[in-house]
């Protein structure tokens, strides 16, 4: 049971529907030629660091910036990635560490945009939830539907990393157990006991 | 050195808690290294040791306690530097926070290296754990016939940690000390675990599974091998049973000995750095209250280690602007200071 | 793999607890016994245990079998089978055929362990009006035992699963316990937000006709790990003895336990002497065999080789006694496929559940939502009580999840805001903000005893192996109804008394909540409301006073098959508003004394 039960099976509805429309090559992984370089990492933490608001230590921290970055090359290859990756280069340093001036240029730029914007959505789902939510139906019309993007829980990893949970100051169910007793200590935020 | 008073003899104990302790983050560091999923075997083999290590801990704090003496962890100087030697030994090998590694393994064999036989008692400087754990039980031995039972053992018994409560899920279990014999018991549930029962492979602690039979040298000597022990098996015969599989390269390549302040050019890992060290010192004060009279407080301690965990795996993973293909690691510094860095 | 042929004092069918427990008392006492699953062992190996924890955590839907991979020869049902009915009826889809009017809402599991794998663990006893339902409120039926006869078989219970409680806090509506008797374990701690709840709990009032009733929250009986007290051995993962030593807190008892501090059948099945012992998976038993005389002479079950192919062997196996313990639904299911055991025509019929209603708030405070154990204390307050003739009893469970289920936060949180351009910071700080002062009450309410509630078989409905499915009609009677009505207004008060504005109360039901209906009021007003399934499925097989209203007498003995049994949450003939297992595996091991008899 899930907040978005109901999106399941629309989804793959959807998958079904659209992918037959697709010669096979388009249907393949799109898997990258070759491993992502040091600057498109430090792009994608950098614009991962605006998107989650944790820092890079944090997000280092889970283990997880390989993966994701590799995930999102393999689901919408390198011209996408790379488009969503210079522009949020180019406007962290046009924004120069004024947040104000950062948050609007990711609403216009990326949020608003129809080619990037659900990529920059899609990452924050998958960063706080390790969830991979699959691509709206206009984007895979445009370009294109690949077999990987479904929606899904990526890795077992992916959902112990989740940063929803650090987010409310606990722990993701089943996994980074807190210990006997723990439940019983004032939760973060509380220093009193009532 | 001759411990040859109360005064004298509660220092030692006070070392002996220094040099358990010593061992823990060497050790941590090692299992934390480990990514879920992979090595699952040494994971749990190291495991089983730090769980020991801290029953340790807590037998050393109750012969200390049952003497009359007060444990001190909650301070700096309780608290090893990396690289360094084992608290109060004769300096003979340094000790260090590694991955899980053939170079961390050796050092955990020279730590818990059995003393050979007929070695002399030593009370400071010592070359091996057992023979400072054999000068302290002599001297416990000795001021007892000197100064009889009662005066020697004075401390407050509900400064006592009791068994069945806090300590679970490793092997053997808390002694309540009040006596010499149980004094003796407590030291020698410690050595035996460690270094092995009269120059035998196991510990006589029999509760979970062979793993926690073995003492701990030869667990460290099964890595090492990368084989079991049988039961059968003896010291000079070596392992001689299943393969233990050991992937040294499935490990997070920590960088050794971390230190906060090289990392203080970069906020965002000094951060987390100290997140950690004021977990590791938020840990010491709850074991300080649990030994001085509030053993209850060992509850919230387990909560404590969890999140020392989950934040030592988050820094090994953290690649390290300082050492290209290494990753930062949890430092182990105390740090007095509260909340969120 | 072949059934072993020998000879058997026992057949049980279905290792759950019911099953496990019985195997437990009769081959401690010699007694050879061979048991049937149709489910997997998977769960038997640590390994094995490891990959349906691996399994839940890669689930993009987190629902109560969701560690447990699909078996299409021996199914259970999916949530997402069986949510939301009003849509549709029946719905056909799952493993469970739903008839409706309303949907049953709850799965069970079928594997080795049953559905302890996914249980939530509370042990609640059962208050002793509950066994009297006709006699002291004049609706339901009574039972043909009372609670002090039951009472040592609830110790013994308590003991061979494991439960953790302080019997000074246990001791609601004249519940007692033996002087020298004390639970294996200490109580698990309860949570943070149980002591919120409690001072709020203290200032509540709500009247109901010319009485009012105050509240008080107290800690839960809970089969999970805790400190042990003197005489009890821990006993920790099946496969891994050190791993689960205490309930260490990862907030996941459904759908499961990593380290299996919880108790599951597993672990009663680790601890039966194997020399006593057989243990058969993947055969499910498709027929009892009736001889002329009217014994039991035999099982018929259909083994498969594996949950690719829908190939399986038809074997049968015999012994002195059949003891059919394969859960309230499977073992009616059985009998009925199988002409037995209904001469009274209760076989399936009197299917209930404890349908749960959910009332959730925000607090002005954190309270810590997601730490613990799903709930670590209750409100007992409405477990009996005079409004029992008008409505049904309530047990409040103080959850420790957030809105959970009610909402399905931080997810649903996290897809609304990312779908709406929230992000960073500004994201962060909303959970933060939100999620962590979340408060959910539960009621498991009371439900009566209907014939029309009931699971039935028809050949239009079978399996790949050509077993049956379930197929179950279901309604809530005004009962329980009004029991939610009354669970709304106990809701308020609490809130109210705790600080809570109405503002800041999230309660409400539309049409798309699952289980939606509605409840006409004395004034005629309609009342939305809406509820889960507990998973307690119960009263399918009830035992009773009188052969002609019961199918069992109260050893769970069956009125006619001298050699058969039908044990499990099916034998309760009214369920009060206590999770049942507790009960099942006491009225369990009183048929297991029985058999012992029997057997001589």
């Amino acid at each position: 049971m899930s907040a978005n039960d109901s999106d399941i099976p629309r989804g793959r509805a959807h998958a079904a529907f659209a992918i037959p429309s697709l010669d096979s090559a388009a249907r393949a992984p799109r898997r990258p030629h070759k491993a992502p370089t040091d600057e498109a990492r430090r792009d994608f933490v950098a614009l991962s660091v605006v998107l989650t608001g944790f820092d890079d230590a944090e997000l280092w921290g889970t283990g997880m910036v390989e993966a994701y970055l590799g995930w999102l090359l393999s689901v919408v290859g390198d011209r996408h990635t790379g488009a969503l990756l210079s522009t949020s280069h180019r406007i962290i340093e046009d924004a120069a560490g004024d947040d104000d001036a950062l948050e609007r240029l990711m609403q216009l730029d990326i949020l608003a945009d129809a080619a990037i914007g659900p990529l920059a959505r899609n990452l924050i789902v998958l960063w706080y939830l390790g969830q991979w939510n699959q691509l709206p139906a206009d984007w895979r019309d445009t370009w294109g539907a690949n077999a990987m993007d479904q929606t899904c829980i990526i890795s077992p990893e992916a959902y112990v990393q989740g940063l929803a949970w650090p987010a409310i100051h606990t722990h993701p169910p089943g996994a980074k157990m807190p210990g006997y007793g723990s439940w019983a200590l004032p939760p973060h935020g509380v220093e009193e006991q009532p | 050195m001759a411990i040859d008073s109360l005064p004298s003899l509660r220092r030692h104990l006070k070392w002996a808690m220094e040099v358990e302790h010593a061992t823990i983050p060497p050790y941590l560091c090692a299992l934390y290294s480990i990514p879920s999923g992979s090595n699952a075997e040494a994971a749990t083999l190291l495991r089983s040791v730090v769980m020991e290590e801290m029953l340790h801990l807590a037998l050393a704090a109750n012969v200390l306690n049952a003497v009359g003496g007060t444990p001190h962890v909650d301070h700096k100087s309780f608290v090893p530097r990396f690289p360094g030697p084992l608290p109060h030994s004769d300096d003979r090998f340094k000790v260090e926070l590694l991955p899980l590694s053939g170079k961390a393994v050796e050092i955990f064999l020279r730590i818990e290296k059995p003393s050979p036989p007929g070695a002399k008692p030593q009370g400071n400087r010592f070359a091996t754990i057992g023979q400072f754990y054999e000068a302290v039980e002599q001297a416990l031995i000795d001021l007892t016939a000197e100064l009889g039972e009662a005066k020697v053992f004075s401390g407050k018994t509900n400064r006592q940690v009791p068994p069945g409560m806090w300590y679970y899920g490793g092997g053997g279990d808390v002694i309540v000390v009040h006596d010499l014999e149980s004094a003796l018991h407590a030291l020698h549930e410690i050595t035996e675990q460690g270094e092995g029962l009269d120059h035998s492979i196991v510990d006589g602690d029999a509760q979970f599974n062979d793993v926690d039979e073995l003492a701990h040298y030869f667990r460290f000597e099964e890595l090492r091998q990368g084989r079991r022990f049988l039961s059968t098996d003896t010291p000079q015969t070596g392992p001689t049973g299943d393969e233990l599989p050991v992937d040294w390269s499935a490990v997070l390549p920590m960088h050794p000995n971390p230190r906060s302040r090289d990392y203080l050019g970069h906020p965002t890992i000094h951060r987390q750095m100290v997140k950690f060290n004021r977990i590791y010192t938020r840990l010491l004060r709850q074991l300080q209250c649990a030994f001085t009279g509030t053993p209850d407080a060992l509850r919230d301690g387990a909560a404590i280690m969890y999140e020392l965990r989950y934040q030592a795996e988050a820094l090994m993973r953290i690649p390290s602007p300082l050492h290209k293909g290494r990753t930062v690691g949890p430092p182990f510094e105390y740090d007095p200071g509260e909340g969120e860095p | 793999m072949t059934v072993p042929q020998g000879s058997y004092d026992a057949i049980v069918i279905g290792a759950g607890p019911v099953g496990a427990s019985i195997a437990k008392v009769l081959t401690d006492r010699g007694k050879r016994v061979l048991i049937l699953e149709a489910g997997r062992a998977s769960g038997l190996t640590y390994d094995g245990w490891r990959s349906y924890v691996d399994t839940y955590r890669s689930a993009l839907v987190k629902e109560p079998n969701s560690p447990y991979p699909p078996n299409p020869n021996a199914q259970s049902t999916y949530s997402q089978d069986i949510l939301n009915i009003q849509k549709r009826v029946p719905v056909i889809s799952g493993y469970q055929v739903e008839k409706g009017p309303l949907s049953f809402a709850s799965t069970y599991l079928r594997s080795l362990g049953g559905t302890s794998l996914h249980w939530l663990g509370t042990c609640p006893r059962m208050v002793p009006n509950d066994f009297r339902m006709k006699t002291m409120y004049g609706v339901g039926v009574d039972w043909p035992l009372s609670y002090d006869e039951l009472q040592p078989y609830y110790c013994q219970a308590e003991w061979l699963m494991g439960v953790a409680a302080n019997k000074e806090e246990q001791g609601h509506f004249g519940i007692w316990f033996p002087e020298d008797y004390d639970y294996p374990m200490e109580r698990i701690p309860p949570s943070y937000s149980d002591r919120v709840y409690a001072e709020g709990a203290a200032k509540a009032k709500v009247r109901f006709g010319s009485r009012e009733y105050g509240m008080s929250v107290t800690s839960l009986a809970q089969a999970r790990n805790s400190i042990p007290r003197r005489g009890y051995t821990l006993k920790g993962a099946v496969g891994a003895q050190h791993v689960g030593q205490r309930c260490e807190g990862n907030a996941c008892c459904i759908p499961i336990c990593p380290v299996q501090a919880k108790y599951s059948a597993l672990r009663t099945l680790n601890e039966i002497d194997q020399n006593f012992f057989t243990l058969v998976t993947q055969a499910v038993v498709s027929r009892l065999l009736i001889d002329p005389g009217g014994r039991i002479g035999g099982v018929e079950y259909k083994r498969y080789e594996s949950e690719g192919s829908s190939q399986s062997t038809l074997g049968t196996a015999t012994a002195t006694l059949y003891i059919v313990a394969a859960h309230a639904v499977e073992s009616a299911k059985l009998l009925l496929a199988s002409g037995a055991a209904n001469s009274s025509d209760q076989v399936g019929r009197n299917l209930m559940d404890h349908p749960f209603f959910l009332t959730w708030a925000l607090n002005p405070t954190p309270v810590g939502a997601f730490r613990g154990p799903g709930q670590t204390s209750e409100i007992p307050s409405f477990r009996d009580g005079p409004f029992r003739r008008d409505f049904a009893a309530a047990r409040i469970d103080l959850g420790n999840w957030g809105w959970d289920i009610a909402t399905f936060p931080p997810n649903s949180n996290v897809q609304e805001a990312a779908a709406a351009n929230v992000f960073g910071k500004k994201l962060r700080h909303a959970l933060s903000d939100q999620v962590p002062r979340q408060l959910r009450v539960g009621y498991v309410l009371e439900q009566l005893p209907e014939a029309a509630n009931r699971v039935t078989i028809g050949r239009d409905f079978v399996d790949p192996i050509g077993c049956y499915r379930p197929v179950i009609h279901y309604n809530v009677s005004d009962y329980t109804r009004a029991g939610m009505v009354a669970a709304n207004k106990i809701s308020d008060s609490l809130f109210h008394a705790m600080g809570i504005g109405q503002a800041n109360i999230f309660t409400h039901f539309t049409p798309q909540s699952p289980g939606y209906m509605t409840y006409r009021t004395e004034s005629g007003q309609e009342v939305p409301l809406s509820f889960y399934g507990s998973g307690h499925h119960m009263g399918t097989h009830r035992i009773g006073i009188s052969r002609t209203d019961s199918v069992t007498n109260r050893n769970s003995r069956s009125w006619d098959h001298e050699n058969l049994y039908v044990v499990g949450c099916g034998g309760m003939p009214t369920v009060g508003a206590s999770n049942p297992t507790l009960t099942a595996v006491a009225m369990a091991l009183m048929a297991a004394d029985d058999m012992l008899t029997q057997l001589g």
